[in-house]
């Protein structure tokens, strides 16, 4: 599995915030579950009451359902035999369940706190079609005065902007933001939904973001760490908090501190409160659970040292590239050679060296266009697809752009220390991406022999035989 | 219900260019003089006539359950072409409905589709969807499908095609053809049934973001203009969004993959719009999902036919025939030599056992691991 289920749950709160009955959401809930996680069976279950079911036919007995309770474990269903279950609470105060069952394999922890994020979005849009329904019913009856509508209005509004604030992160955390932003934006997007409240993101015993002022950190660090032993929600005085994971294992706790902590007059409700605390801390482990996965991603395919692209993929890109426009010079391949660099590593050693591998890299993404793609072969080597190519001398220029660019002085170490490349240029058309990487190659050499800090082009009479050395 | 013995499958082909006499010529040659219970029919648009219709179900006795659908062409153990192909099943039970989809909403056709499992006891159940693939969400269709069938009867089929023109599809019922009708029927017998599906591609590169999306067209990946991104990953030439027919023969071979518990479902790009820079896929790709590009060797591609064949096949102990669903993109992709070695290789690995099949507009296929609706793929369901 890699990342899919926090994305799966964006496309969950895309869905469910279009229903427009309590029928239709718990509808929608029980088959994007079992879609999402290849389960056969679902159903969200209320009190004595089955909202919605899918996968035992029609019309099951509800009490296949109402009879199981929070948890994980399994389960025999009549007919469909027995099946792996997850069971999870749909709020704090309420007896709503969504059940999910499935036979092949037991929930992983990842799905598990998908579905749990799945059914508190469902939770949180229940209860503002529920009071929706309402002031349907209210207006209707013309019966309660105006305040008490007042009242459900703004509490149904408060619901709609609590989901609205939901999606934003979970499409910012999506969209690659960095972490540090979507952290604040989720301490900012439960602070602007309660009243006068200080809302903190702890990690590691760290405050990684802290929303609202008049709450010192030490207290927001404790309040995390109560709840990260506990295992769930605590609350201590005018302290909320609930722990954060990252892939299932507690990392840290989501902290509400109301306003009485910090000595204001209080007017949030306590359940409305501890909604916005579940469903943010849920939040904050998916963007990290999801960040955690896009990083894995990434490091599999880019050097660690330089973050450029690493051999494999720039030769994957590479041959997408030749296969996709075989024209000749349709593209063109860089192999850049650091001069100097081999002293530089001796004379002030392999952290100053890495430095000024950082340093290059920077300055080649710097120098080429946002269509090319440079990348780190090994070593003080390096290498950059151009593409598209429009006529050759686009590639000369931009060779020689990179060579003036390397050859400005670095600041490493507290010194001044040079380098500079020397290029070699291989046109595409008609050869593999081994073969056109050998082509820029031994351009490189040619360079390097004839004049150092210089490009050459690949003639076709070049030697084929690199000295060992060069 | 028949015993295995009493139990048949039988197919017939047609190219004639009469398409009432194509449809009699196909259907006497699947019957070869028995009594069928359930007639399932793939025609070409260019054959798609009441008279075909009413031929087919006149020469098989005129009381006859009968369902079908146009195609982007059929295949049998004859080879491929366009024109008329049926598939004669006996000795099953078999309850047909024909939805009429421009009444009620795709999720409640579905419902009322697998309500025909009422009509069927038997150890071994499966519901057979020939969906509209014009029609917006299949996915839907198949929802309100499970809803009714659970996951003890899988679902299983693919989505009226009409050549690839985008013009219209038809659906034949009984003695008749409509547009607004989705054909569909549930098989029951003493034995179970075999399914198989594959598509033979695998995610390449490195994932994207759908940043921005409405429906079928997405407006951005990872915050840039989509077809940018697109023609930037693909090594697409710029102006290739220019020429229509150019873009689809590209992105045929360049689809998109979303990313799912077990693997990936493909999305087919077909069009993109040049001065939007959105890309056109055949069905949702919802905002905030991770795609990958796919790539495919070209001979995992071909083998998907029979590899999915094999597998609905070897489900089955004595297999009698294979209905086979194979997506109308694929012959694009894999291009004529391409899709007759596919036709070839699909008709050395089930010989002797008779199969007839279409180009579909989406394939269906509802069972543990595989939630429904699929593009790029086939679909097979063996009978015994």
């Amino acid at each position: 599995m890699s990342g899919w289920s926090a994305l799966q749950l964006t496309e969950f709160f895309s869905a469910i915030t279009r229903a427009g009955t309590i029928a239709s959401a718990a509808r929608i809930a029980v088959q994007r579950a079992t879609e999402s996680t290849d389960a056969e069976v679902a159903a969200v279950v209320c009190g004595d009451d089955v909202l919605a079911s899918l996968g035992l036919g029609r019309d099951p007995s509800s009490v296949l359902f109402t009879s199981l309770a929070h948890g994980a474990g399994t389960a025999s269903f009549s007919g469909a035999g027995r099946m792996h279950l997850t069971v999870h609470v749909l709020g704090q105060d309420t007896s709503e369940r969504l059940i999910v069952a499935r036979a092949d394999e037991p929930f992983a922890a990842e799905e598990r706190q998908m579905l749990q994020g799945m059914a508190r979005v469902l939770g949180l849009a229940l209860r503002s079609l529920r009071t929706l329904e309402a002031e349907r019913q209210l207006r209707l009856e013309r019966e309660r005065e105006a305040l008490a509508r007042l009242e459900l209005v703004e509490a149904l509004e408060r619901r709609e902007r609590l989901l609205e604030t939901l999606l934003r992160v979970q499409r910012s955390a999506h969209q690659r933001t960095p972490l540090a932003e979507v952290f604040a934006m989720i301490t900012e997007g439960a602070r602007s939904l309660l009243d006068d409240v200080t809302v903190a993101l702890v990690l590691h015993g760290a405050v990684a973001s802290v929303s609202g002022g008049g709450c010192d950190s030490t207290a927001l660090a404790e309040a995390a760490g109560r709840a990260m032993a506990a295992g769930g929600a605590v609350t201590r005085g005018p302290l909320i908090a609930a722990p954060v994971h990252i892939d299932g294992a507690v990392a840290g706790g989501f902290v509400i501190a109301s306003a009485a902590a910090v000595g204001l007059g209080g007017g949030v409700r306590e359940s409305e409160r501890r909604d916005v605390l579940a469903a943010f801390a849920e939040q904050a482990s998916l963007a990290l659970t999801g960040a955690h996965t896009l990083a894995a991603v990434h490091e599999a395919h880019h050097d660690p040292l330089t973050r450029l692209p690493s051999r494999t993929l720039f030769l994957q890109r590479v041959e997408e590239v030749i296969a996709a426009d075989p024209t000749p010079a349709a593209a063109a391949l860089l192999y850049l050679d650091l001069d100097l660099f081999k002293q530089v590593n001796d004379t002030l050693g392999h952290a100053a060296g890495d430095e000024l591998l950082r340093a290059v890299a920077g300055r080649l993404r710097a120098a080429v266009r946002d269509t090319d793609m440079p990348a780190r072969l090994g070593g003080d080597e390096f290498a950059v697809l151009l593409d598209p190519l429009a006529h050759e001398q686009q590639a000369r220029d931009i060779a020689q752009r990179v060579i003036d660019s390397l050859a400005r002085p670095y600041d490493i170490a507290g010194r001044t220390v040079f380098t500079r490349a020397s290029v070699g240029i291989a046109y595409s058309g008609g050869r593999s991406a081994g073969r056109l990487v050998e082509e820029a190659d031994l351009a490189m050499y040619q360079a390097k022999r004839s004049r150092k800090g210089t490009y050459q082009e690949f003639q076709p009479h070049m030697p084929a035989d690199l000295p060992q050395a060069c | 219900m028949g015993a295995a013995g009493e139990r048949w499958f039988g197919v017939g082909r047609s190219l004639a260019a009469d398409p009432a006499e194509a449809g009699a010529q196909a259907c006497r040659e699947a019957l070869g003089g028995r009594r069928a219970g359930l007639l399932v029919v793939f025609a070409s648009l260019s054959h798609a006539t009441r008279g075909m219709a009413e031929a087919v179900h006149a020469e098989a006795g005129g009381d006859v359950l009968m369902i079908g659908c146009t195609t982007s062409g059929e295949f049998t153990t004859d080879g491929r072409g366009s024109g008329v192909v049926v598939n004669a099943l006996g000795g099953y039970a078999a309850s047909v409905r024909a939805v009429p989809h421009d009444s009620v909403d795709l999720y409640e056709a579905g419902v009322i589709a697998a309500s025909s499992l009422d009509d069927i006891d038997a150890e071994h159940r499966v519901v057979l969807l020939l969906g509209d693939g014009r029609s917006s969400d299949q996915q839907e269709m198949v929802r309100g499908a499970y809803s009714v069938a659970g996951a003890q009867v899988p679902l299983v089929g693919g989505c009226a095609g009409d050549d690839a023109t985008q013009t219209g599809t038809w659906a034949f019922f009984s003695s008749g053809t409509d547009v607004q009708v989705l054909p569909n029927a549930v098989l029951g017998a003493p034995e179970p049934f075999g399914i198989g599906a594959a598509h033979g591609w695998r995610r390449t590169g490195e994932p994207m973001v759908v940043s921005r999306s409405e429906s079928g067209t997405i407006h951005e990946l990872d915050g840039e203009p989509a077809l940018d991104v697109y023609l930037r990953r693909t090594g697409g030439a710029p102006g290739l969004a220019a020429d229509p027919a150019a873009f689809l023969r590209f992105a045929a071979v360049r689809p998109l993959g979303l990313a799912r518990r077990t693997g990936e479902d493909i999305r087919i790009v077909f069009a993109a719009d040049p001065v939007e820079r959105s890309l056109s896929g055949l069905a949702d790709t919802p905002e905030g999902a991770m795609v990958w590009l796919m790539e495919a060797d070209d001979d995992e591609v071909v083998d998907a036919t029979a590899t999915a064949a094999v597998a609905a096949v070897s489900a089955v102990s004595a297999p009698l025939g294979v209905l086979v669903f194979d997506c109308c993109v694929r012959p694009i992709a894999l291009g004529s030599d391409g899709i007759d070695l596919a036709v070839s290789r699909l008709r050395d690995a089930l010989k002797p056992i008779p199969y007839g099949g279409f180009y579909s507009n989406g394939e269906i296929v509802r069972k543990p691991q595989a939630k429904g609706m699929h593009h790029l793929t086939v679909v097979a369901l063996a009978v015994g």
